[in-house]
């Protein structure tokens, strides 16, 4: 105890020798915060749109205006001619191109389709299928209120009635969406590149085997790494957690004590990952490297910005063995739904069975390469 | 044989046997066996990669062997008692294994505590070495600004805290003035004499092994020979004759390599040095006679270690002679 308290020491006098470290401790969860929680908007808005409009007629621009309207489409500019319009996707200027046909007034009296085009960029997928989503749910609504009008139904009268409820973000914020998930990557982040190359340099230095041949055990000098690490985690966890609060509204609908529970799992469970790094590294650059390559596929695989139900089952299958899956479900679970660990009980256990095989692990191959 | 406080100088406390350890393929150290009485410095001498290092850190507790025992401290295994035996020993190795970051005192403060010393007496531990030591100024420097030799003395001071019974040092004087060197072998023989520890030292420095009680030499991982340096020299001595050369001493020197009387010749500076082969002593002064005025040298350590080193490399020759 005494010597676990003399490395706890040593390691908090090192942090506060490192003004880099310690900048990088605050500034990390600040940046990232403010970053992802203004940045990523999947809410598209005021999209670039050219319009070719050939009728030029009342029901026309009566579209363009229900369009407009939404404030999903902003109209860039008019053009008259098909050449013009691709020209202007061509060069980036829109993203959205609706062609009018010139028969588009006549043909809604005449009781024949009406024909416009519209045409998305549709390179950046996400906001092409909205745009495209958006445009036709316009397209409908304009078409029954013409078939209504002729057959003189009554407009609120649909005979299949839809409504959707969005619970727990009723405003359908992205940032409420992100802004949870982002503890775990921030956490993540900074915790496995400390960890990872706190040990490497003990070894580079040589001060790890100074320490490897006094008493001090190998569990010893592992939670000596560890403890102070915990403690960082903790401050970066609170620091997101009140912004998260006062700079985007986001509110804790649960328990505050379980998310910091299931926060200390998961902590752990980077920082033994961070350790299983430092184990396999001779040098702070590969230890540097090696996190950063385990790094991306933990942020795309763990559900934080894309849903694993959309990805292939062998990387649903591997989202399996990115700890923040579970710790992202359990935030997204605690903060936006109010759930309690009751409810969250499977991403609990697979997260607590994950957090202790890796420290095992690590324990075992620190073991090994001392040996 | 002088009786200190932990016990009586001379019996033995420290013993290795058949010590081996392979890294893969390649053997690093391979049964080597040998024993350190309490209270003497024990050298361990080998060219660099020799397997010196991999032993102390076998001794240490820091690496397995794949066979073989180290016991000692009166009945202690490395192996089962390690935990023991780490408390009771002192390392240093030659990469002055301190934390830069961190200042002397502070340093001297964590590893104190490793060690479980309570403050007051790691107050008392750390005035009296850097006293003894000299290093008193520099207790609130951080140890990056400090120059090999100081880093020399912090850490030997780290290394003795605990007041080790059995003490380790790896190369401990590279790259450290004669004067730092003076100062740290003068304690290091004080302690040992007086207090009874027991001190195995790897150095190349020939200066440092003249002083050991007793040697190891050690190549290719094997334990070659093993003694006093008077008993080791004792085999070569009457059989080197020193020459300083009138003219060309390589011309000297390709004139009589290669002679049967001769186990080997070298060049010493501008003088020629001639081993004779045993028995053969005569015919080796007739041969170097003619080219100057020669005697009889005195063997030094270096030519017991190139002598051993020439007969191991052509074992045959060794017995035919």
């Amino acid at each position: 105890m005494k010597r676990l308290l003399a490395l706890t020491w040593k390691e908090f006098l090192q942090l506060k020798r490192d003004p880099i470290t310690l900048r990088m401790i605050v500034l990390v969860p600040i940046m990232q915060t403010i970053i992802f929680g203004y940045a990523i908007n999947y809410d598209v808005k005021h999209l670039r749109t050219v319009v070719f409009d050939e009728a030029k007629s009342v029901e026309s621009r009566d579209l363009v205006s229900k369009m407009t309207v939404t404030e999903y489409f902003r109209v860039v500019g008019h053009v008259s001619s098909f050449e013009e319009l691709r020209h202007a996707l061509d060069s980036g200027q829109a993203s959205v191109g609706l062609v009018i046909d010139a028969d588009f007034g006549k043909d809604i009296h005449r009781g024949q389709p009406a024909s416009a085009f519209l045409i998305v960029d549709a390179s950046d997928t996400t906001t092409s299928s909205q745009a495209m989503s958006i445009a036709s749910g316009i397209a409908n609504g304009l078409s029954i209120q013409v078939l209504s009008r002729r057959a003189g139904w009554k407009w609120q009268e649909l005979p299949i009635d839809l409504r959707v409820r969005p619970w727990y973000n009723p405003d359908l914020k992205t940032s409420s969406f992100i802004i949870p998930g982002l503890i775990a990557v921030i956490l993540t982040f900074t915790l496995i590149q400390f960890t990872a190359t706190a040990i490497v340099r003990e070894r580079e230095r040589g001060t790890l085997e100074q320490l490897q041949v006094t008493p001090a055990t190998r569990v010893e000098i592992i939670l000596g790494k560890i403890l102070p690490f915990t403690v960082i985690g903790y401050i970066q966890l609170t620091m997101t957690i009140l912004m998260m609060r006062f700079l985007f509204g986001i509110v804790i609908q649960g328990s505050v004590l379980e998310l910091y529970i299931v926060g200390l799992l998961f902590i752990a469970a980077v920082l033994g990952l961070g350790m299983l790094i430092s184990t396999v590294a001779t040098t702070q650059m590969q230890a540097m490297q090696m996190s950063t390559f385990v790094l991306l596929p933990f942020v795309f695989l763990s559900g934080y910005v894309f849903p694993i139900d959309g990805m292939p089952w062998i990387f649903q299958l591997l989202s399996r063995v990115i700890p923040a899956r579970y710790f992202i479900e359990v935030l997204r679970g605690v903060i936006l739904r109010g759930a309690g660990l009751g409810e969250l009980w499977k991403p609990v256990a697979w997260l607590s069975l994950y957090t202790f095989l890796i420290i095992a692990l690590a324990v075992a191959r620190f073991k090994k390469t001392t040996a | 044989m002088s009786d200190t406080p932990r016990g009586r100088n001379g019996e033995i406390f420290l013993e290795a046997k058949h010590l081996t350890r392979r890294f893969g393929a390649f053997t690093a150290v391979n049964d080597v066996s040998f024993s350190v009485p309490r209270g003497k410095v024990f050298g361990f001498l080998g060219p660099n990669g020799s397997g010196k290092s991999t032993t102390i850190r076998m001794l240490t507790g820091l690496l397995e062997p794949t066979s073989g025992t180290a016991t000692g401290f009166g009945g202690l295994d490395v192996a089962k008692d390690t935990e023991k035996w780490k408390l009771r020993l002192g390392y240093m190795s030659q990469k002055f294994s301190l934390y830069l970051d961190m200042s002397v005192e502070e340093n001297l403060r964590f590893f104190g505590s490793i060690y479980g010393l309570e403050p007051a007496r790691l107050s008392e531990r750390i005035a009296a070495l850097s006293k003894r030591l000299g290093f008193e100024p520099l207790l609130p420097l951080l140890t990056e600004g400090l120059s090999t030799g100081q880093r020399q003395r912090v850490a030997l001071a780290a290394a003795l805290l605990h007041e080790p019974e059995l003490l380790f040092l790896d190369e401990p004087t590279g790259g450290v003035d004669p004067k730092g060197r003076r100062m740290f072998w003068d304690l290091i023989y004080e302690l040992a004499a007086d207090r009874g520890m027991t001190v195995l030292v790897t150095t190349h420095y020939m200066d440092e092994a003249e002083q050991c009680d007793s040697l190891a030499f050690i190549l290719n991982g094997v334990l070659i020979a093993e003694g006093t340096p008077r008993a080791l020299k004792k085999d070569l001595e009457g059989r080197i004759f020193e020459v300083v050369t009138q003219g060309d001493p390589f011309a000297a020197l390709s004139g009589v390599r290669g002679d049967d009387a001769l186990e080997d010749a070298y060049l010493f500076g501008v003088r020629l040095r001639v081993v004779a082969k045993p028995g053969r002593e005569a015919d080796a002064r007739r041969l170097v006679d003619p080219l100057g005025a020669a005697h009889v040298a005195e063997p030094s350590l270096e030519d017991v270690f190139v002598s051993l080193a020439r007969r191991r490399a052509a074992p045959q020759e060794a017995v035919a002679s």
